[in-house]
C-alpha cells in the first residue's frame, strides 16, 4: 500500500525531525528520528512494506516491530489527513 | 571575510550557551552543531522546532493576508531578512510588520477577518493582531519603528518599494539600502549596541548595496552618528578584534564576548548615545530619558538576572512564535522511537 501527501500538508526537516503542517486549519505535529524515516519513505511514494524494511534496517529491529510501528504511524497520519491513499 | 563565516566563527568559539541565547543566535548554533556533532541544548531545539514551524507557515499566512488586504502592502524585518540568510530558518521571527499606507484601514479589515488584539499599539503601530489559525502575529504599521527625531520619509520608502523576497505574492518590501539603515535605527532604539543578531541583519542587508549611499540615506534620515558606529561594531565583530578606541572596546564588549550587557554598560551606551543623536531638543531629551529612567520592574528583572540565575532566566526568555488556537500545541503521535 502506498501514500502520498496532500497539497496542504507542508513538511520541513530539522536535523532528524520533521516539522510538519496542515495549513488548512494550522495544525502541526513534530515526527521524531524514526518517523521522519517512515515519513521520508512515504512521501517519495515507497511502501509501507519499504518504511517498514528502512527501519529495520537503519534501527536493527525486528520486521515485526517495526511494522508494528509504522502501522500505528501511518493510521495516526491518515486520522489527521496528512496522508491519502495514492491512487492507483 | 563574509558575514556567514563570522557567525560560523562565533558560535563555534561560545561558550556560553545563555549568551547565544541573547545574542539571537542559538538557532544557527543548533543548526551547527548538528552538522559537527556536537551536543544541542533541548531550548535550542525547541526553538529550531518552532523556528520550523514559523517557517513553514509563512507563505499560507501571507496568501491570506493579501486577500485580507488591498493596496501596496510592505513587509518589514523579521522574515525578510531572514529570506537573505542562507537558510531562512537561522533566523528567528515572532511577528509579521506590515507598513500600508492606511493603517486605520488595514487594522479594521484585519480585525472584521476575525483577528484579535492581542498587544497594546506602540506610537508606531496599531495592536498587535492575533489571526484565527495563524501562527504569527501580525503589527500593522503607520511608520518604521524609530526614535520621533528620526527623519525617515515613509513616501520614499513606498515609492522605492521592491518585491518581496519571500513566497508571497503580491508583497513589497522596501528597498535593500533603506531596510539596512531602518534595521540599524530599529535596533537602536531598542538598546544602543543591543545584539550581535541585530548587526549580522544589517550586514546581510547592506550586502551589494553601495557604502556612500547607506551613508547617505543615514545622514538624511538624522542618524549618520548611528550608521558609522553600527558599521564600526559589524567590522569589529566580523574581524574578531575589538576596536582600538577604548570607548567602542568597553561598549561593545558584550558583542565580542557573546554575552549579556552589564547594567553598567547598558547605561553608557545610553549616556554615550546621547551624543550620537542629532542636537535637536527632542532627541537629547527622549535620550536622557532613555538613559536615567528605568521602571522598578525593569530592575528587579536586572538583578535577578545578574545574580540569582542568569542562565534558567535567559533562556527562559527567549521570545517563540506566539501561537494561539489551532496553533495550540505540538501533536505527537504515538510512536516511540526504535532501539539502535
Amino acid at each position: 500500500m502506498s501514500y502520498r501527501i496532500p497539497e496542504y500538508v507542508l513538511a520541513r526537516p530539522v536535523h532528524d525531525d520533521i516539522m510538519i503542517l496542515d495549513s488548512r486549519d494550522g495544525r502541526y505535529l513534530g515526527l521524531n528520528g524514526s518517523g521522519a524515516i517512515v515519513w521520508s519513505v512515504l512521501a517519495a511514494g515507497g511502501s509501507v512494506d519499504a518504511a517498514v524494511d528502512e527501519l529495520a534496517t537503519i534501527f536493527d529491529v525486528t520486521r515485526e516491530h517495526a511494522g508494528s510501528d509504522v502501522a500505528r504511524l501511518v493510521e495516526e497520519l491518515l486520522r489527521l489527513s496528512l496522508i491519502v491513499p495514492a491512487e492507483r | 571575510m563574509s558575514i556567514w563565516s563570522t557567525v560560523d566563527r562565533l558560535v563555534d568559539q561560545a561558550t556560553d550557551e545563555a549568551g547565544l541565547v541573547d545574542h539571537g543566535l542559538d538557532l544557527w548554533a543548533a543548526f551547527r552543531w548538528h552538522a559537527t556533532g556536537r551536543d544541542v541544548p533541548s531550548d535550542f531545539l525547541l526553538h529550531e522546532r518552532a523556528a520550523a514551524m514559523a517557517t513553514l507557515a509563512l507563505p499560507s499566512q501571507l496568501a491570506w493576508i493579501r486577500e485580507v488586504l488591498e493596496g501596496p502592502v510592505i513587509l518589514l524585518k523579521g522574515p525578510e531578512v531572514a529570506a537573505r540568510y542562507p537558510d531562512p530558518m537561522l533566523r528567528p521571527f515572532g511577528d509579521l510588520d506590515l507598513l500600508v499606507p492606511d493603517p486605520d484601514d488595514a487594522q479594521r479589515r484585519l480585525i472584521a477577518a476575525g483577528c484579535v488584539e492581542a498587544s497594546e499599539a506602540e506610537p508606531q503601530h496599531r495592536p498587535g493582531l492575533q489571526c484565527p489559525g495563524w501562527l504569527l502575529q501580525i503589527e500593522v504599521h503607520e511608520r518604521p519603528n524609530a526614535p520621533r527625531w528620526t527623519t525617515i520619509p515613509v513616501d520614499d520608502l513606498f515609492a522605492r518599494a521592491v518585491p518581496s523576497a519571500l513566497p508571497a505574492e503580491g508583497f513589497l518590501t522596501v528597498h535593500p539600502a533603506h531596510h539596512a539603515v531602518l534595521l540599524a535605527i530599529h535596533s537602536w532604539h531598542h538598546e544602543p549596541l543591543r545584539r550581535v543578531l541585530d548587526l549580522v541583519d544589517i550586514a546581510a542587508m547592506s550586502e551589494g548595496q553601495d557604502p556612500e549611499e547607506l551613508r547617505a540615506i543615514a545622514e538624511e534620515w538624522g542618524v549618520g552618528r548611528v550608521w558609522n558606529m553600527t558599521q564600526c561594531a559589524i567590522e569589529a565583530v566580523r574581524s574578531g578584534e575589538p576596536p582600538r578606541a577604548r570607548v567602542g572596546r568597553r561598549l561593545g564588549a558584550h558583542l565580542w564576548m557573546l554575552r549579556q550587557p552589564t547594567w553598567l554598560e547598558v547605561r553608557i551606551a545610553r549616556l554615550v548615545a546621547v551624543f550620537w543623536a542629532p542636537l535637536s531638543l527632542l532627541g537629547a531629551r527622549e535620550m536622557v530619558k532613555s538613559v536615567f529612567i528605568t521602571s522598578p520592574a525593569t530592575i528587579v528583572s536586572f538583578v535577578l538576572r545578574h545574580t540569582v540565575a542568569p542562565h534558567v532566566s535567559r533562556l527562559r526568555s527567549r521570545p517563540t512564535p506566539k501561537s494561539t488556537g489551532r496553533h495550540g500545541g505540538w501533536e505527537n503521535p504515538q510512536h516511540e522511537r526504535l532501539p539502535r
